[in-house]
């Protein structure tokens, strides 16, 4: 192998551009190493989803310990009294699997997971009569739905998917 | 437990069927899928039949049927079915997010302009950006809604707070009560 000075390499303008482009290819190669994409997101066979139906109120009454986290989210969007949790479900789906749930109402909830990437779980949630979605839930995202009313109160609907 | 989709593809070139179908992949995973895709004709059996139905699905958007109609169907089919009948009832739809695969440049040249722009985008950023963040991927947690017309309030919240809230403003009440902002009551 025959070594040059840095002299010679500014004499020699090809080396120096030969030399340049062998570091950029091999930072090419490092870029498209850290930008490859991840597998595909591991075989999940089944999602549990904790549902939650809980009813605001603008009666007096405590906060249920159970809807805590609901309640943070809605605090500063309604004012209400009190939150009672009224039903509260884990639901074992399987992927493409129905899963119905009635509500206080008599209303039905209906959820069915799609496939799992690694952006999450894709839910096809059914409030009847209230809204159909589409979404895509990471691991532990809470989704709210609401209001369906329900006496002098309003129900909410929580969904939090796992897996 | 639920039926498998097809006895001809496995659970992970399902998932990266759908993925690409849905343009979720990268440019360099949907590259290395085209590839695969071109040596395996289950696999463009099964690309063209998703396809096919994002079309009926576009085609019977106008006459979209009810929620409760199409909960009698999803109930009826096969689970796998019934997935791949709401995603392609997902296409087209008003809100909706997914894109469908890139159409125009040729299968070769997508993976090869995509190889140049980095190539190009590397250097230009180690020689005059240094230490410059990456790119920062969209896209929110409701991908499709259908209200029946009636406005809604979408809150999502970033990943932090891992919260979306799906709020119907103009939902029956009961008495003395109204919804939607801050200064109103349950």
């Amino acid at each position: 192998m025959r070594l040059c000075s840095r002299a010679q390499q500014r004499r020699n303008p090809t080396r120096v551009w030969a030399h340049r482009g062998r570091a950029g290819l091999g930072l090419l190669g490092v870029a498209l190493v850290l930008l490859a994409p991840p597998g595909p997101a591991r075989a999940v066979d089944a999602v549990s989803i904790e549902v939650l139906v809980s009813v605001l109120s603008a009666h007096p009454g405590t906060i249920d310990p159970r809807g805590h986290r609901i309640d943070a989210k809605l605090r500063d969007q309604l004012r209400y009294e009190s939150l009672r949790v009224l039903e509260q479900a884990d639901l074992q789906v399987g992927i493409g699997e129905l899963a119905s749930l009635e509500l206080p109402n008599g209303s039905w909830l209906r959820v069915r997971p799609s496939d799992v990437s690694r952006d999450g779980v894709l839910l096809h949630v059914d409030v009847e009569g209230l809204v159909r979605t589409d979404l895509r839930v990471r691991n532990g995202h809470l989704v709210v739905y609401g209001p369906v009313p329900h006496g002098d109160g309003k129900l909410v609907i929580s969904l939090e998917p796992r897996w | 437990m639920h039926r498998r989709q097809s006895e001809e593809l496995d659970e992970r070139s399902t998932r990266l069927l759908h993925a690409y179908h849905d343009g979720e992949l990268s440019s360099l995973a949907r590259w290395r899928f085209e590839r695969r895709l071109a040596a395996a004709p289950e696999l463009r059996r099964e690309l063209r039949l998703l396809r096919r139905m994002r079309e009926a699905a576009r085609n019977l958007d106008a006459q979209q049927p009810a929620p409760d109609l199409w909960d009698s169907i999803a109930f009826s089919l096969p689970a796998e079915e019934a997935r791949r009948g709401d995603e392609a009832t997902s296409v087209g739809m008003p809100g909706q997010w997914k894109r469908g695969p890139a159409g125009g440049m040729s299968a070769w040249l997508k993976p090869a302009g995509a190889l140049v722009a980095l190539a190009l985008a590397t250097l230009w950023v180690v020689d005059r950006v240094p230490g410059a963040g990456g790119p920062v991927r969209g896209g929110g947690v409701v991908r499709w809604l259908d209200t029946g017309g009636r406005d809604v309030m979408v809150l999502e919240d970033d990943a932090r707070s891992g919260t979306t809230l799906i709020w119907l403003l103009d939902a029956e009440v009961g008495p003395g009560a109204s919804v939607g902002r801050s200064d109103e009551v349950v």
